[in-house]
């Protein structure tokens, strides 16, 4: 389109605000609102029958959770200073400390996971009692919110040229090979069917595709064909290896097929600061419901 | 800078479109369309009611559940997916950049995400009716619990899910729009000058953003309840089954002037148009709908009289609601101020415009004792509650939809629907209007519950109104053989070539930015040839020393 929104990058005058500021504001006010009624869904259901949430609180592991809000704030810290890097036209630092941000939210889910893991294997599902179906409500809804920020985040770290597309496909084949051949879980050991030597030798053979910068048109192929079978073996294959195989897999899939956006920092360094900006904006609001989620749910 | 230089494929043109006039006439056609679906449902209901009360016999056409899921989607699909998309996402979308002078919506983007959420949202509402040997939701429009969580089938769940989709869907439309209005005002366009309909959109987008989250939530509760045996509102769990209605009613009732604002600033732009005046008392009209969108968070509970929540809480939402009906008065009585002294032009658009004064002030007047807890207890859940809410919005938002969609028809066609054909669909939608709701007052006093399949027909006390049930319903149908008129009128002009005469690109001479700098059509993406500077309020009309009766808001 050769039309042009007035405003987009630069300030208007009388509201001191860019677009896309005001946009995010408006939208995080909307968030409150929705986290604003689960909070008082919970206080509301807890007063009504204070028992079960006394008993569940008590089962909750308040360490584990502390460590990961250590992990969230230093998220929120490491983004500011990518921010600011950018302000100070230092592209590499920006990506040194967005990448810092990207490696702590995902160490967020990890142990999260880790949380609900112990939990549900101890039967402690969100049917067990309210408490438990605001605790996965609340805490699920931010853990979706989080994975919402780390698409936006990761889409804003990422360069799009064929080189750097090779390697970020380099890494995410290795680490999805090194699930699938985790010895914890179940890895693809122990499994009678074929498909797990397949999906070995299609990990290997993708890995070695990008290798070679002059195959980088064959590098859509086996990484959807091993999603394909992967996914189709999901009913027969469980445990936690093949299930990060998967992810890391179909995350392999989603890099190489995003689409370079038109605003980048070379050609818009302005309105791609503002991007990161906004990006901020709402990763500070996803930290910030979880310092109310921590000590609400787990402490008080 | 505005219009295409270069060719656009038929997909990123007209279905992935995201210009926003086009994004406009999607909403407005899918609406359009669900409006007549939801009127269908209500019809075969009336018939129900009318010839075929449920009285275990044979002729039966529909079984009482059967009754029960048609009037909860008849709810869903007029206010979801009927009239709000229709005054907030076609009328705003369409109207919102043309009125501030911008050449599109903020986000473009988002904003045909928007459509294509809600889309999305209303095929799941209308799955739910193809889903062999189950009932769509039948749990009420209000899907209140434990009927809903406990309700057979995957009805349910359907429109949970079709919920979900329509919050995201508004969400992003009502970001749009206020930023659209916040940033995109061009030079001299100050908030005091703005179209009165401008000021509606902006405080609607607020309601629609701030009031939907809680919805959200209860739909989350809901489903989760349904589908994996939480008890968030099962009392045996422990939960709260207040607790839905309350997280219910904070969307719904800021819904209400959802379904009213949009409808009273179409109304205020044509009246004002053909008063040829200024409109009386412009900014109390803002500062009032400003003062009816905070207030309308206050007073949900009123709708909860009846469940024991206590009579302090009852006294408290009582007097909130009270006080909310002053700025819906302040607005009305501007708007009817407004037609003293004024040259009026009795033209379709503006005979719609003005029934729906009288309307609107009918299905006000009526809430008020519905508003009043003692009141209440007599009247609540009955038939007068049916007769209040559809006299605000069936003679009400409807005929301002119906205004505005004669009024700014020639704006997006360049053609004029036809006037004899749109008289004859006013006067005879006014008298059916008046026909189906009127007695519905009569028969609500009388005690007649609003849910039953059988209209009543063993209600002792009700003996005396149940000859009401065959003129509603004859009603009802004659007002569906109006509508046809309506149709005809539409795709006719839409498909008639464009006579020598109707060249004038402002055929109503409006003052506003959207009729006077524009052509009509308005010429791609862009809207604007030469970006206007405003120079002035949007109802300069009839200004002494002017040579013309109107002064353009961008005439220096």
């Amino acid at each position: 389109m050769d039309i042009e929104i007035p405003y987009n990058v630069e300030e208007r005058k009388d509201t001191g605000l860019y677009n896309s500021k005001l946009g995010i504001w408006l939208f995080l006010a909307s968030e409150i609102m929705l986290f604003g009624a689960l909070f008082s869904s919970y206080i509301i259901l807890r007063s009504g029958d204070p028992l079960p949430f006394l008993t569940g609180q008590a089962k909750l592991n308040v360490p584990l959770a502390t460590l990961n809000t250590a992990v969230l704030i230093l998220s929120s810290v490491t983004f500011v200073m990518s921010w600011v890097s950018l302000k100070l036209q230092n592209f590499t630092r920006y990506r040194m400390y967005m990448g810092i941000t990207l490696i702590c939210s995902i160490l967020f889910l990890v142990i999260k996971y880790f949380e609900y893991e112990t939990k549900l294997s101890n039967g402690y599902t969100p049917s067990y009692s309210n408490f438990y179906a605001v605790y996965f409500t609340v805490t699920g809804l931010h853990a979706i919110h989080i994975i919402g920020g780390i698409f936006v985040n990761y889409y804003l770290w990422k360069v799009f040229d064929s080189r750097s597309q090779m390697q970020t496909s380099k890494i995410f084949n290795l680490i999805a090979l090194f699930c699938l051949l985790l010895p914890w879980g179940n890895g693809i050991y122990g499994y009678e069917t074929n498909i797990g030597a397949i999906l070995l030798f299609c990990c290997f053979s993708s890995l070695l595709i990008t290798q070679f910068e002059e195959l980088s048109q064959f590098k859509y192929i086996l990484p959807i064909f091993i999603t394909i079978i992967s996914f189709y073996s999901l009913f027969t294959f469980t445990g936690i290896g093949y299930y990060l195989f998967l992810i890391f897999n179909s995350l392999n899939v989603i890099d190489i097929f995003l689409i370079k956006p038109n605003v980048t920092y070379e050609a818009q360094p302005e309105n791609f600061t503002n991007r990161v900006e906004v990006a901020g904006l709402y990763w500070h609001f996803v930290d910030l419901v979880w310092i109310f989620v921590f000590p609400s749910i787990y402490l008080l | 800078m505005s219009q295409d230089s270069h060719k656009e494929s038929f997909i990123s043109k007209y279905i992935f479109s995201i210009d926003h006039k086009w994004i406009g006439i999607q909403y407005g056609i899918t609406s359009l369309f669900f409006l007549l679906f939801g009127f269908i449902l209500m019809m075969i209901m009336r018939y129900q009611l009318a010839y075929n009360v449920n009285t275990g016999l044979e002729q039966d056409i529909i079984s009482p559940d059967m009754y029960n899921a048609l009037g909860a989607m008849h709810g869903t699909i007029m206010v979801f997916l009927g009239v709000v998309p229709m005054v907030v996402g076609a009328f705003g979308n369409y109207l919102v950049p043309l009125q501030v002078g911008a050449p599109d919506m903020a986000f473009p983007k988002l904003n045909m995400a928007s459509y294509w959420l809600y889309f999305v949202g209303g095929v799941i509402m209308l799955a739910s009716f193809f889903v062999p040997d189950q009932l769509p939701a039948h749990s009420g429009w209000t899907s209140y619990v434990p009927l809903s969580t406990l309700s057979s089938g995957p009805g349910q769940t359907f429109w949970l899910c079709g919920m979900i989709f329509l919050i995201a869907s508004s969400l992003l439309g009502s970001t749009n729009i206020i930023v659209t209005i916040v940033q995109l005002r061009v030079e001299g366009l100050t908030w005091m000058r703005l179209p009165f309909f401008i000021w509606t959109q902006l405080v609607t987008s607020f309601l629609l953003l701030l009031a939907f989250p809680p919805l959200q939530a209860a739909a989350i509760f809901q489903l989760s309840d349904r589908l994996i045996g939480t008890g968030f509102f099962d009392p045996y769990a422990g939960g709260s089954v207040l607790l839905y209605q309350h997280l219910f009613w904070f969307l719904a009732h800021p819904e209400v002037y959802v379904l009213i604002l949009p409808a009273l600033g179409i109304v205020a732009e044509i009246i004002a148009n053909n008063i040829r005046k200024p409109l009386w008392g412009y900014k109390s009209m803002v500062y009032s709908s400003i003062w009816l969108g905070f207030m309308s968070f206050i007073v949900w509970a009123h709708h909860m009289f009846l469940t024991g929540m206590g009579t302090t809480m009852s006294s408290f939402f009582m007097i909130t609601t009270m006080i909310i009906s002053i700025p819906s008065v302040v607005i009305l009585s501007a708007l009817f101020l407004s037609l003293w002294g004024g040259k009026i032009r009795f033209n379709t658009p503006m005979l719609f415009a003005l029934s729906f004064l009288p309307m609107f002030g009918i299905g006000g007047l009526t809430g008020l004792p519905l508003g009043l807890a003692t009141a209440d207890i007599h009247l609540h859940d009955t038939y007068y509650v049916i007769g209040h809410f559809h006299y605000v919005v069936a003679p009400g938002t409807i005929f301002a939809i119906f205004a505005g969609i004669y009024f700014w028809f020639p704006k997006i066609s360049g053609k004029t629907m036809n006037e004899t054909l749109g008289k004859l669909h006013f006067w005879g939608s006014l008298v059916c209007m008046n026909g189906i709701f009127m007695p519905m007052f009569l028969q609500g006093l009388t005690g007649l519950s609003r849910r039953m399949a059988n209209g009543g027909y063993d209600y002792a006390h009700a003996k005396d109104v149940l000859y009401l049930n065959e003129i509603m319903s004859i009603s009802a149908f004659a007002l569906f053989a109006f509508q046809l008129l309506f149709i005809f009128n539409f795709f006719w002009t839409l498909f008639r070539k464009r006579y020598e005469t109707e060249t004038d690109t402002n055929p109503w001479q409006s003052t506003t930015i959207d009729w006077t700098d524009t052509t009509s059509p308005p010429l791609g993406h862009g809207n604007f040839d030469v970006i206007p500077t405003v120079y002035r309020g949007a109802y300069e009309y009839s200004v002494e020393g002017h040579d013309k009766d109107y002064y353009p808001q961008t005439e220096e």
